[in-house]
């Protein structure tokens, strides 16, 4: 069967070869490719599009071989594994025990902060962060931005989410 | 030749600045069949009224006017076709606009009015007097300013079922956000900007708070999506909040920080936040500029931008409002 997937890499050389060996090792035959530098993630990592001709165990097995080498598997066949949302958080970041709020989105089990960006321009005034939060699926993506209302309704701080808040893996 | 008699009640900056364009078109109007005489016009205290056609450019070089009658004397008792309502917005209780517009309705006045106060607080009761005294009510002023989004949804896109609409639509934080972010500045920096040249008002709070977006949020959602709604029923934050580091973060991802006014019809969603807007989304649009994207069950995405404000922008809308009337009623 031929099928799809959507892989995370970082932009460095020799990650996508380093995709494509257990690919080939399990017997999945490479239809084709895309690999779009243009397009990054928020975090800074690109995306490439495999496409493969490979029956249910192959795949598996490939999965398998993929998150041992540590590389993310976006969606597969279009179902997406991994969601990831950017967000901006204005408040007293750090007072308000910054650690604490990272720990509340990782202690879930479905959802972890991959990325913060903080930026305090003194001590008086407000501090600014970019935070990415990486999910294990749509719901769960869903869970967790209400966990980060609650928090941000808790510790006083003003949260800019993007305009279509599904529309995070790529932002095209 | 269609004459066509006005009272402006709210002779303020929108009033003043009907009348200047009013001057500025009359031989236009003339050559489309339009004789268009304002009777009266009224600010708080004091009224000027000439049954025949005030002498406009007159009207504007004074300072005082020579009558003492209300702008509720002038309905009841000035003969005219539309009355046409610009004092300033209440959205507590709608006054006193909603009772000179209330007024005007129920003695057969065709209305137009860029007063959002009154439709934020009985859009219903306003339509039902309308429709049951047989005559108009205009209020495309009240959102967008010269974006003719009310009259675009309600003559054009007839089939469609509007589910949604997102939009910036308070052009003062749009100055505001696209000055912090071109230049660096912080929110008291470019909030200073906009009051020297006169973008924001005195009191910005209106504006920085969210609370005008919001108040333009219910009347598009009731008077397009039949929604029902009220002003408490909006989620609001404004962005007195925003730091110039939040717009520096944003950029690095390729995205600016816009005051987005949303309304969703399923979802029954009606909110005004700061979002991340990519530099290619449509919605990206800087400096005063409005803009409205709606989605429809039809056509899809339509996406409509434009001058939000000032008065020479509202009297565009106004006097579209004040023409259409003439060709339906007059
Ligand atoms: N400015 C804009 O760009 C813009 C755009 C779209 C819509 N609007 C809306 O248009 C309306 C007018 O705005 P504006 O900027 O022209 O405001 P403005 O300059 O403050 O003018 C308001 C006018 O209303 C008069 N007024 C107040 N109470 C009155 C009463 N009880 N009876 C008669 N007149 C009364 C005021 O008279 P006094 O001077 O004697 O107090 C003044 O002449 C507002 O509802 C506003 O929200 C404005």
């Amino acid at each position: 069967m031929k099928v799809k997937m959507k892989l995370e890499l970082k932009d460095e050389p020799g990650t996508l070869i380093k995709a494509l060996l257990p690919i080939s090792k399990y017997g999945g035959n490479i239809v084709y490719v895309v690999h779009d530098r243009e397009k990054k993630l928020p975090n800074g990592n690109i995306t490439v599009q495999i496409s493969i001709e490979a029956n249910k165990d192959q795949v598996r097995e490939i999965k398998n071989a993929l998150e041992d080498e540590d590389i993310g598997i976006l969606s597969i066949d279009e179902v997406k594994l991994i969601e990831d949302l950017a967000f901006i958080m204005i408040g007293h970041i750090v007072d308000t025990d910054i650690k604490d709020t990272i720990d509340r989105v990782d202690n879930t089990g479905f959802a972890e902060v991959i990325d913060l960006n903080l930026k305090m321009p003194n001590i008086k005034k407000e501090s600014s962060a970019r935070i990415i939060i990486r999910a294990t699926g749509k719901e769960e993506m869903k869970k967790c931005v209400d966990l980060i209302n609650k928090i941000a309704n808790e510790k006083d701080f003003v949260l800019i989410y993007p305009l279509m808040l599904e529309t995070q893996n790529e932002r095209d | 030749m269609k004459e066509i008699k006005i009272s402006i009640i709210g002779f303020g900056s929108i009033g003043k600045g009907l009348v200047r364009e009013i001057i500025e078109k009359r031989d236009f109007l003339l050559r489309k069949g339009y004789d268009l005489k304002v009777v009266a016009i009224a600010d708080k205290n004091s009224s000027e009224i000439d049954i025949n056609g005030l002498d406009l450019a007159n009207v504007l070089k004074k300072e005082e006017y020579s009558y003492n009658k209300t702008a509720l004397d002038i309905i009841y008792e000035v003969k005219q076709d539309i009355m046409v309502e610009c004092t300033p917005s209440n959205i507590i209780d709608g006054n006193p606009g909603l009772s000179h517009i209330l007024a005007a309705l129920n003695s057969r006045i065709n209305v137009v009015t860029s007063n959002k106060g009154p439709f934020v607080v009985a859009y219903d009761k306003i339509i039902e007097s309308a429709d049951k005294n047989n005559v108009s009510i205009g209020y495309e002023a009240t959102v967008g300013g010269a974006i003719p989004i009310i009259n675009l949804i309600k003559s054009n896109i007839r089939a469609d079922k509007i589910l949604s609409i997102k939009g910036i639509l308070n052009g003062t934080c749009n100055y505001i956000l696209t000055r912090m972010q071109k230049e660096m500045l912080d929110y008291e920096e470019a909030l200073f900007e906009a009051k020297e040249l006169g973008i924001a008002e005195t009191d910005e709070s209106y504006d920085v708070k969210g609370i005008d977006t919001a108040s333009k949020l219910v009347i598009l959602a009731n008077s397009l999506m039949k929604m029902n709604v009220k002003y408490t029923d909006v989620k609001v934050e404004g962005i007195t909040r925003i730091t110039r580091e939040a717009l520096e973060l944003a950029e690095e991802i390729d995205c600016t920080i816009k005051l987005i006014g949303e309304v969703n019809k399923e979802e029954r969603l009606l909110r005004v936040a700061p979002r991340l807007v990519p530099f290619n989304h449509p919605l990206s649009v800087g400096g005063t500029l409005n803009v409205i994207m709606l989605n429809t069950d039809i056509a899809g995405e339509i996406t409509i931008t434009g001058r939000g404000a000032g008065p020479k922008e509202t009297s565009s809308a106004i006097l579209s409002d004040i023409i259409n009337i003439a060709d339906e009623r007059l």
